[in-house]
Order: C-alpha cells, then structure tokens, then sequence
C-alpha cells in the first residue's frame, strides 16, 4: 500500500517525462497519491504512457451525453498507479447510441475491452432535471421507463457489436430538490426517482455478466459533489466534472481494469498485537489487550476485526502471521469473547517465531495458492520491509499510526475487487475448511491410494450451461497452476465459445465425502472436422493432485475419439511461471510430443484414435452434469 | 511572472518553453483546440489562483491575451 505521499516533486515529474519503458512510468507514481496530482501532471504521465502503446494496454472507449475527454487522462493514469497500461478512444459528442449502433463507428472498430457510459438527465430528460414538479405521477414513471428503455437498448446493442465490459454509470442525484425540503412529502418524490431509477438499473445490470453499474452517484459522494460539477466548464464545454471529480471516477474505473486483467488476492494475512488488537498480548495479557467498547482505541480495533470478517464473508481466506507463543495467542480469543473474531475464522495460523516471509510461504503453500494472492497486514514497518523484500509480489499493508485513521485503510482496499461473487466465494471458506481436513486425513492416511479411494470423488462433467458462465470465466481469469494455455478470455469471449458451435465449452463440477467443491473444471475444445484441439484446459487447485484430470481427459477420450469416431485430439502446453505441475500431463494422459516450440516454450501434443486409452484413476465416479 | 505563464502554457500545450510567445494562439498552435483551450485556462486560474469569467475566457485568443487578464501584471 502506498504511503499516504504527495503530488510530484520535481524529480519524479522528470522522470516520467524521461522514462524509457511503461514500467519506469509506474515507478515514478510508486510513492505518490494520485488523487492530489495536479492536472499538468496528469496530463503529463498520460502523454508519457502513450508513448509506450502496447498490445497488452487494455482499451476503453468513453460515450456519454456530455464532454468526457478529459477523463481518460486521469483513467490512464490511475491505472497505470497499478501498473496497467490502457488505451482511450472518445466517442462523437452525444451520440453514444450511434456509435455502438454503426458497425463503422470509431469505437467500434476500436474493439474496446472496456465501454463506459455516462448520461445526464439534464439532456436526456430536461422534463425530469428541471419540471419535476410539473410532472404528474404517471408521467414521472413514464419518464423512468422510457430512460430505463434507453439504457436497455444501448446494453443490447454493445453486447452486439463490441466485446466490451459495459460500465453503465447511474444518473447522479442532484443536492438541491426541486420542492425543497417537501420533497419528502411528495407521493412520487424527485429523491425517490432516482433511487427507483437506480433500482431499475441495477436490476438490469445484475446477473448480465457483461453489464456493470457504475455508481457514479456514490464515486462523487466520496470526492465531494458539489465541487465535482463546475457550472463553468458545463456551461463553456458541456463538461459535467470539475478537476476535482476526476481522479474519484477514475480510482473507480481503474478499479474495474484491474479486476478485468489481474485475478483477485484470495488471503488476507494478519499479525496480531497491534494489528488486531492494542497492545502485546505476551505483556499485557489477554485482559490487558485493548479491544471492544469501552475505551476509544478499543473501538477502533473492534471495527478492524469486524472489517476483517467482512472480508471473510466475502470469500477472502483469512490466515494469522504473528510472531508470538500460540498459547497466548488462543488464550486471547477465548478470554476475549467480546472480539468480533475467534481463532476458528483463520483458515491457517503461524503464530510462532519464525520470520514472517517464511510464515507466509508456509501459510500459502497449506492453501495451495501462490505468494502473489496474498495480502499482508502488519503494524511493525520493519516487518512490512522485510515482506516488500523478501516477497515483493504480497500486497503489503503497513496498517500503523493513529489507530482512528485505520479501518478506512483497511476497508479501501481494493485487492480483493471481483467483478462478481459466486455462490462458490461466497462458500469458500468451508471449502478451504474441508480441504484443510481433508489435508489431515491424507497426514493420517499415510497410502496414497487407499486416501484418494476414501475421498469418495464425484465427477459431474458435461457441457457448460449459461448459469455457469461466469463461473467460467472466473476460472479462466484466475487459475494459473492447472491451467495449460493460460489463455485469458473474458466474459464477452467466453459467452462466445458457448454460442459457437466449432466449440465445446466443457464444464466439471467436484465434490467428495467432505463437501461440495463447486464448479472446478474448465474445458474448452474447438471442433476441427475429425479433429478434437483442446484449446483450453482448466482445474482449480482446490481439486488438484487427486486424479481428477485423468478422469475428465477419459471422459473426453470417450466423446470425441472412443465413442465420437473422431480421427485425433490435440492441445498443447504453454509454460508459464506458474503452470509447471501440469507440465507432463499429456505425456502421462498418453498424448504424443510432436514438437517444442523452442523461442516460446510450447509443446504440442497429438492423440490418435488407435491409440486413445482410458486410465485407471481409482476412487473417483464421473457422471454427466446434465442429470444433475 | 511571465515565465510562470510560459511554463504553464508550455506544458498544456506540449510544447518548448523557449518557443512560447505572446502571439500563440489555437490558429498557429496544432495541440491548442477548444478543449485544450479550456485546460490551459483552469490551469492558469490553478496555477495563479484566480477565476476568470466565462466572457473573458471566450474573449481570450492568444498568449498575450491570457497575460493581460493576469491581474499581477495587467499593466
């Protein structure tokens, strides 16, 4: 996490001007916030990161009823902050219906990644803006329809034509009623508009998968609403957003890029004494800890406990690093009954003395996950230096200072930004609780074999349905170990694999004797004419290492090759950092090697039909998904 | 005073400080459109900490003229 820096010195201003490569620009804005940048220095980053344009750079297109163009700047930027490169292309003014209509429109054909769209009511509905009051109920609801209509026409037609994630901003509220404190009174109030208004779009949004609502209203809120509208700039420029509003709504939108290109942390790693609670829990004992109502900073720590099991609520894993007796430690929670949280809510603990990089490794490797999904909170600066150091790639959080100003450091964080919550997040927990069980049964078991026989493994395996969708894609965004290509498709392309007959979008769902392991299977296969190329190959690492692959790559042995009649299947394995346990997986599935590509690593594998064998993979039942 | 204006005008514009003139205006400047023309006036107003009025910024054509409305060094 930064530290709360300031604008650009000098220094950092020539640097960015300098930098010779993306990376040096987003070292430059390392130590800085963006929010108190002025626009020069805006404008000038903006200018340094076009001039490294690259095929990586997520690319945005800007529509709107008013003037957008000054916002890109402040986009490219703020995602820059977090190492993302972008590339902006503004639609023609007003006439964000047309250009996602024309197949020929600039933005279209800019084949944006990323569509947002931000609409006035001062334009689009004068009546509303400005005659409130002249409205009569009925006409208020028809005006709310006919917005609403708008909003579903424009989705309709950018699904169509663009592959974009659609971020749809809300009409902004004004601060001033048109009726004044009455308002309240009225049967159909102007507050209550937009508030309906919002309903109704989040309701359109909700469970499309590619449309968004962009909470606009709530994004100025935070930066101040009144400063956010300059009456001079609209009235000059019809721009709707002063300076000030600017860096907010672009915080906000790069948020969405980040959550569309990185996959999201999945732990967050907490110390202790004066992180969790005040004061050392070996000194001062549990009585001794300042937490819970009562005392001031108690409060403050309470809230902190409380933000941490939201985060748990929301599917993050929470783990405790702490450099203490774990004696002491457990004694707290349970002579402190009043704390938010008990030592039951960390999935994994390392209270003990080793150094805390070491603690980490340790508390990812029993999750499965890698060191780059955790996020570690610590009070002790020397700790959080020693992390940064050891390992640079866990979001460390230096949670210090004033214990008042720290819950809203803890809850801005944007780490573990999803663009949805699946049902399996939302279980996760007593899934990773499971498989920690299931961990201890393995110690226990001792053979191999006779272990993966008790597990009672079910297989549900068959095509995708739309429900799964963004499940899917969750696990293509996400998934780094058991993943052969790595290809990173997002939510518009996924959707197309499925409508495309040329594919199979192949889906597996687990589960054994300890639970449900949700939706941990992704195979997609394009249909070559007697060829079957996997072009995709997907297992979560919740599911690894227990012969799931062998089964689902026998299932597919049987659909296209045993029983389908088709002549062979091919795929391919493309290394990366991360995807090294599966390197050998289709030399030990009975795929043959044909070639290794020497400058980018992939080996190509090949199948023919003759050959095709079922393996044994003992303890595990496959069935079809569509029984289910 | 001057060379204050200049530097700002310089960055806005994406242009050398050296090359900045009294007599610059949106005709001989590519970069200097009208949405370039309104951040070059807020970035003045910040840098100077006036506001100018919206008949002085539509009034307003050239560098000279940005300069004039600086009340710092009107006469």
């Amino acid at each position: 996490m930064k530290s709360s820096g300031s604008g650009f010195e000098a220094d950092s201003r020539q640097a960015a001007r300098e930098a010779e490569s993306f990376s040096a620009i987003v070292q430059t804005l390392g130590n800085v916030d963006i929010a108190s940048l002025s626009a020069r220095d805006v404008d000038l980053v903006a200018r340094a990161v076009a001039r490294f344009p690259s095929s990586e750079s997520v690319r945005i297109a800007f529509l709107g009823n008013h003037t957008v163009e000054p916002l890109p700047r402040y986009v490219t930027v703020a995602a820059a902050a977090r190492g993302l490169g972008t590339t902006s292309q503004v639609g023609r003014y007003n006439q964000f219906m047309q250009d996602v209509l024309d197949l020929d429109a600039e933005t279209v054909r800019f084949d944006p990644q990323l569509l947002f769209l931000s609409l006035s009511l001062r334009t689009l509905a004068p009546r509303v803006f400005f005659e409130f009051l002249a409205l009569s109920t009925e006409e208020k609801k028809r005006e709310r329809e006919r917005i609403l209509d708008l909003f579903r026409d424009w989705i309709g037609a950018a699904k169509t034509t663009t592959k974009a994630t659609l971020l749809i901003a809300n009409p902004v509220r004004p601060i001033y009623l048109q009726a004044g404190l009455a308002d309240n009174d009225l049967e159909s109030s102007e507050a209550g508009f937009y508030r309906d208004l919002d309903a109704d779009l989040q309701q359109l949004c909700r469970g499309d998968g590619r449309a968004f609502l962009f909470d606009l209203d709530r994004t100025l809120s935070a930066s101040g609403k009144a400063a956010g509208h300059d009456p001079k700039l609209y009235y000059l420029a019809k721009m709707e957003w002063s300076e000030s509003a600017l860096p907010a709504i672009a915080h906000e939108i790069a948020r969405y890029v980040h959550a569309l290109r990185r996959p999201a942390r999945k732990c967050l790693v907490l110390d202790l004494d004066d992180t969790l609670w005040g004061g050392v829990v070996g000194e001062d004992g549990a009585r001794g800890l300042k937490v819970g109502p009562g005392d001031p900073v108690g409060e403050a720590f309470s809230e902190i406990q409380q933000l941490v099991l939201g985060y748990k609520q929301r599917g993050v894993l929470l783990a405790l690093c702490s450099k203490n007796n774990e004696s002491d430690a457990r004694e707290a929670f349970q002579e402190r009954p009043e704390m938010p949280l008990s030592w039951e809510d960390f999935t994994v603990t390392e209270v003990n003395w080793s150094p805390k990089h070491e603690s980490l490794g340790r508390i990812a490797e029993s999750l499965q996950i890698g060191t780059d999904a955790l996020v570690f909170v610590d009070d002790n600066p020397v700790e959080c230096d020693l992390v940064r150091n050891m390992l640079p790639e866990v979001c460390t959080v230096e949670l210090s200072g004033e214990p008042s100003t720290r819950p809203d450091r803890l809850r801005s964080l944007t780490e573990f930004d999803q663009l949805h919550l699946t049902a399996e997040d939302l279980e996760k927990s007593s899934q990773y609780a499971a498989s920690a069980r299931r961990e201890s049964d393995r110690n226990s078991a001792g053979d191999l074999q006779s272990f993966l026989e008790s597990l009672e493994t079910t297989v549900l395996f068959g095509e995708a349905r739309p429900s799964h969708l963004d499940r899917v894609h969750q696990l293509f965004t996400k998934t780094n170990q058991f993943n052969l290509t790595t290809q990173r498709y997002d939510r518009g392309e996924v959707e197309r694999f499925w409508e495309d007959e040329k594919f199979d979008l192949l889906v597996g769902r687990v589960s054994d004797r300890f639970g449900d392991l949700g939706l941990v299977v992704v195979c997609l296969v394009e249909l070559r004419g007697a060829e079957a190329r996997l072009d995709s190959f997907i297992l979560s690492c919740r599911v690894m290492g227990r012969g799931v692959e062998t089964s689902v790559i026998n299932t597919l042995k049987n659909r296209y090759l045993l029983d389908g009649g088709m002549g062979l299947m091919t795929g391919s394995f493309d290394p990366t950092s991360k995807n090294m346990p599966v390197e050998t997986l289709y030399e030990t599935q009975g795929f043959t090697l044909l070639e290794d590509g020497s400058e980018t690593g992939r080996k190509s594998y090949r199948l023919l039909r003759d050959d095709a064998r079922v393996l044994p993979c003992p303890g595990i039942t496959t069935e079809s998904i569509e029984e289910n | 005073m001057e060379e204050r204006l200049h530097r700002v005008v310089a960055e806005v514009l994406d242009v050398s400080l050296e090359s900045v003139t009294g007599a610059m205006s949106p005709e001989t400047v590519e970069t200097w459109d009208s949405l370039t023309h309104l951040r070059l006036i807020t970035a003045v107003e910040a840098e100077f900490e006036i506001q100018l009025s919206m008949e002085t910024i539509q009034a307003i054509g050239c560098v000279a003229d940005l300069r004039a409305n600086l009340p710092q060094l009107g006469s």
